[in-house]
């Protein structure tokens, strides 16, 4: 791509090209952490969206509060959100009165925050808006069927962040962006190796079909149980001792489920389940460090598939990545995602920028993805 | 007035009952979770009910699809209980709120012209054009809801004006950009100011639509708890209560228990049906251990609160005359409560219902009181008792394995329970494979019609037998025999008779 130049600022039609705009239904914009830079990546995505020939509608909603004039943890002024005449939105009523647009009310969705009930509106003029979507991905999803009543072909943006408490995209958007910002780390080498470790995570492969239908049939029958467990079938188990069979997805999986409200501070209960013959154990939130450390005390906890519902569930480091290696435990996802960019911001915390050039390089230098910085958005 | 701790609610399958009479909408389900309680002074009421139930019936069974229609208007209502209070008290309301009247207004439009619903339901639901024009000033007819700009021809200019601004915004130099972002948000803020002139205005003008709007409401409620009545007694093949005087025997008949038939029937098996007629003063329900005695009251006392509460029951033929208060007690007291013993809390019970009974003319039902007291001082009090509600005005039901002798308004009822020729040709058919399999063939033994018996009938005796064919330990058999005074030769002599 000549336009991934690192000394040239890239036009709206970068965007378009690079994200597939034209036909995309669905994108999340996930950041490394606070203040990574999400609200200008979004800013530009819109400016990209208004210029392209195909008119398309959007349609923008946030992971919790975003958009907001002010950080609420820092006290920093905030890029805001600027949508155009037509876009939808999805926010709590308690933003509304914070947009300074008209905005046509068109549902209430039910679902309640700490900043009030999810309102789906449409723009009836310009104006900077305040995103407080939903704080959970299935709520997520709820707002993008409304949505899509409304505006069958719209693009569907989430404003994510990388959060043990919520998924930022993953299983519930087509692509994803990932924006590093010099803010993440204390120094652009930790950034590079955290955000190719997040690139990693983001580009799992999925599991095969039939253990994904395994694990979604389980699912369906127990949508509380967050821990799914597959293992050979007895009578495959003979004629495996006889003949190794190459593939997993050429087995015939049996699964068993836990009853537990959470992943987090179940790792020993998870451990405690765990059989010589799992071949792979889906679990349904965030994967940390902690959890896995019960896991790999148990020697039950190899050769086999770690599965989240999507990339952003992991939140693993690099010790926890070798010893994963280390016991031939893949990584795999039930909801693969494709990330077609990565955004770097060169802001520093205080207010002053690293170089341009240097965090573009940093971050080329280990990954294979586009990277790109933007600059800011003038709305 | 209900008497009936949450437990013993539980056990009684109302709360399941409840959950099973499916409502739409929150107006209905609030309805349905005040439990109204008609009391003999609420007949009127009670029969406008259950007229509006059996047209209701009448009308899902010839027009299903409008059934289903309705059912999704009534889904798409909200709670705007905070919204009416808003109105009431006129605060000026959000754009949010007047969004919600405005959606509510289309649906009681929608309501309104499904004419031959309401007046089967005998509900009024109105519709109000006037107050719809209110918030469509431009007859767009859309979903939404904004701050329109008919509202007000300074709003209407300061959004134009605002708009050519950020039209400006969008070609302008860097340097230019500061000063018409101030411009912009100058605009912007006296636009809120008009925006709440015109909430302010439009509250005030729909005030005057508050109690019509309170009555739809209320209508929608009304409504969808009826239908959603009518639906239940539907599925239950059930039939339009008779209410009944003062004096008058309650009669079921075919009653069943709704939760437990549906639980029988998830694991193919059947309920057997009864009937029941309880004359006042006190009626004794006896029968063999198995026989369904718990099941028989709960199934006739969930039946009598159901109509008081205006729903149908479960069963074919219902009249009863209508209670004071209904009290149920089983045998599980909560022993927690005032730190009372379980035969304390019982007495309690006992003592308050009896403290009722006297003022009132109640139905009182035990599910087989004093069991944990010595049998003596149990059939004691438990014949006490049978001889003080048949003296009241009310109806007093016990199941009980006491022998309660027979007196004036005493009458007795059993289970029938299993024929001794049965259960020998069971012990003949050789040992259950398993306990499920030995319990389903004693089910399948025991006949649950209830019938009438004078007051000298004995008390079921099966008990032994049937722990006999659970397989109870041989020694401990011998030594019931022992017990009972029943000689070795002679109880062998017996079983080698049935073989």
């Amino acid at each position: 791509m000549n336009l991934l130049k690192s000394d040239l600022r890239h036009s709206p039609e970068f965007l378009v090209d690079a994200l597939g705009l034209d036909s995309l239904r669905s994108l999340a914009i996930i950041g490394m952490g606070k203040n990574a830079g999400k609200t200008t990546v979004l800013n530009h995505l819109l400016n990209a969206i208004r210029q392209m020939k195909s008119k398309r509608v959007v349609a923008v909603t946030s992971i919790g509060l975003d958009g907001e004039d002010e950080d609420i943890v820092t006290g920093g002024v905030k890029p805001r959100i600027y949508l155009t005449e037509g876009a939808l939105l999805a926010t709590s009523c308690g933003s509304l009165n914070k947009c300074d647009a008209v905005i046509e009310i068109l549902a209430l969705t039910g679902i309640h925050t700490a900043t009030g009930e999810i309102a789906i509106g449409r723009m009836r003029t310009n104006g900077y808006v305040e995103l407080a979507g939903p704080s959970i991905a299935r709520d997520v999803a709820t707002c993008e069927r409304y949505c899509r009543e409304m505006e069958e072909n719209c693009l569907f943006i989430v404003d994510g962040a990388l959060s043990r408490k919520s998924s930022a995209g993953g299983g519930l958007t087509e692509s994803a962006i990932l924006v590093a910002g010099a803010v993440n780390a204390p120094s652009l080498e930790a950034l590079a190796a955290e955000t190719a470790k997040q690139v990693l995570f983001l580009t799992l492969p999925s599991v095969g079909e039939q253990e994904k239908d395994k694990f979604r049939e389980s699912m369906e029958e127990y949508p509380t149980h967050r821990a799914i467990f597959l293992s050979v079938a007895d009578d495959e188990r003979q004629a495996l001792s006889a003949e190794r069979v190459s593939s997993p997805s050429e087995r015939t999986a049996r699964s068993r489920s836990l009853p537990l409200g959470s992943v987090i501070g179940e790792g020993k209960t998870i451990a405690l389940e765990l059989r010589r013959d799992d071949t792979a154990l889906l679990l349904r939130g965030a994967i940390t460090d902690n959890v896995l450390e019960y896991l790999l005390s148990d020697s039950d906890f190899a050769d086999m598939t770690l599965v989240a519902e999507d990339g952003t569930r992991f939140f693993l480091s690099d010790k926890a990545l070798r010893q994963l290696r280390q016991r031939s435990v893949d990584l795999a996802v039930l909801s693969e995602l494709s990330l077609p960019l990565i955004c770097v911001n060169p802001m520093r915390r205080d207010g002053s920028t690293v170089k341009r050039v240097d965090i573009l390089e940093a971050i080329k230098s280990v990954v294979d993805i586009p990277v790109c910085e933007l600059g800011p958005a003038l709305v | 007035m209900l008497i009936i701790s949450r437990h013993d609610e539980e056990r009684l399958g109302l709360p399941q009952v409840l959950d099973a009479c499916r409502c739409y909408s929150p107006q209905g389900r609030r309805l349905k979770a005040k439990r109204t309680f008609y009391a003999p002074s609420d007949r009127a009421s009670l029969t406008k009910e259950f007229d509006a139930i059996k047209s209701l019936i009448a009308f899902l069974n010839e027009h299903p699809t409008d059934v289903r229609r309705a059912a999704v208007t009534l889904g798409r209502f909200r709670d705007l209980l905070g919204t009416l209070s808003g109105l009431e008290k006129r605060r000026p309301l959000e754009v949010t709120e007047l969004f919600e009247v405005k959606q509510a207004l289309q649906l009681f439009r929608e309501l309104s012209a499904m004419e031959p619903l309401l007046r089967a339901a005998s509900v009024d639901v109105t519709a109000m054009p006037e107050a719809e024009v209110l918030l469509d000033p431009g007859d767009r007819k859309t979903i939404g809801f904004y701050l329109y700009d008919e509202y007000s021809p300074r709003l209407a200019e300061l959004r134009q004006q605002r708009s050519s601004i950020e039209r400006q915004m969008e070609l302008c130099e860097s340097s230019q950009r500061e000063s018409l972002l101030a411009e912009r948000a100058s605009l912007v803020a006296e636009e809120e100011r008009e925006e709440a002139v015109v909430r302010t205005r439009l509250t005030g003008a729909l005030a005057i639509y508050l109690e019509a709007l309170k009555e739809n409401f209320s209508a929608v409620g009304v409504l969808d708890f009826r239908l959603a009545r009518a639906v239940l007694a539907d599925q239950w093949g059930a039939g339009k209560p008779s209410l009944l005087g003062d004096g008058d025997h309650a009669t079921l008949e075919n009653m069943s228990h709704p939760v437990i038939e549906e639980d029988l029937r998830k694991r193919d098996a059947i309920f057997v049906r009864q009937s029941v007629s309880l004359p006042p003063g006190t009626t004794v329900l006896s029968g063999p251990n198995m026989g369904g005695k718990s099941v028989a009251l709960k199934s006739m006392t969930l039946a009598l609160v159901l109509i008081q509460l205006g729903f149908y029951p479960s069963a074919t033929v219902s009249a009863t005359p209508l209670y004071d208060f209904i009290s149920y007690s089983s045998d599980h007291l909560d022993t927690t409560k005032r730190g009372l013993s379980t035969f304390g809390n019982e007495i309690v019970r006992i003592r308050d219902d009896a403290a009722r009974a006297r003022k009132g003319r109640g139905l009182v039902v035990m599910d087989e009181p004093c069991r944990g007291t010595n049998p003596e001082e149990a059939t004691a009090l438990v014949g006490a008792l049978a001889r003080f509600y048949g003296k009241q005005r009310g109806s007093f039901v016990i199941s009980t394995h006491y022998r309660v002798p027979d007196g004036d308004g005493i009458a007795h009822v059993r289970i029938r329970g299993i024929q001794s020729e049965a259960l020998d040709a069971m012990s003949s058919d050789g040992v259950p494979e398993s306990d499920r399999d030995a319990i389903r063939r004693i089910e399948a033994l025991m006949d649950y019609r209830i019938e009438r018996v004078e007051g000298g009938a004995p008390v079921p005796t099966d008990a032994i037998r049937i722990a006999e064919l659970l397989g109870l330990d041989e020694d401990i058999l011998a030594f019931i025999d022992d017990v009972n005074g029943k000689s070795g030769a002679a109880k062998e002599e017996e079983r080698t008779s049935q073989k």
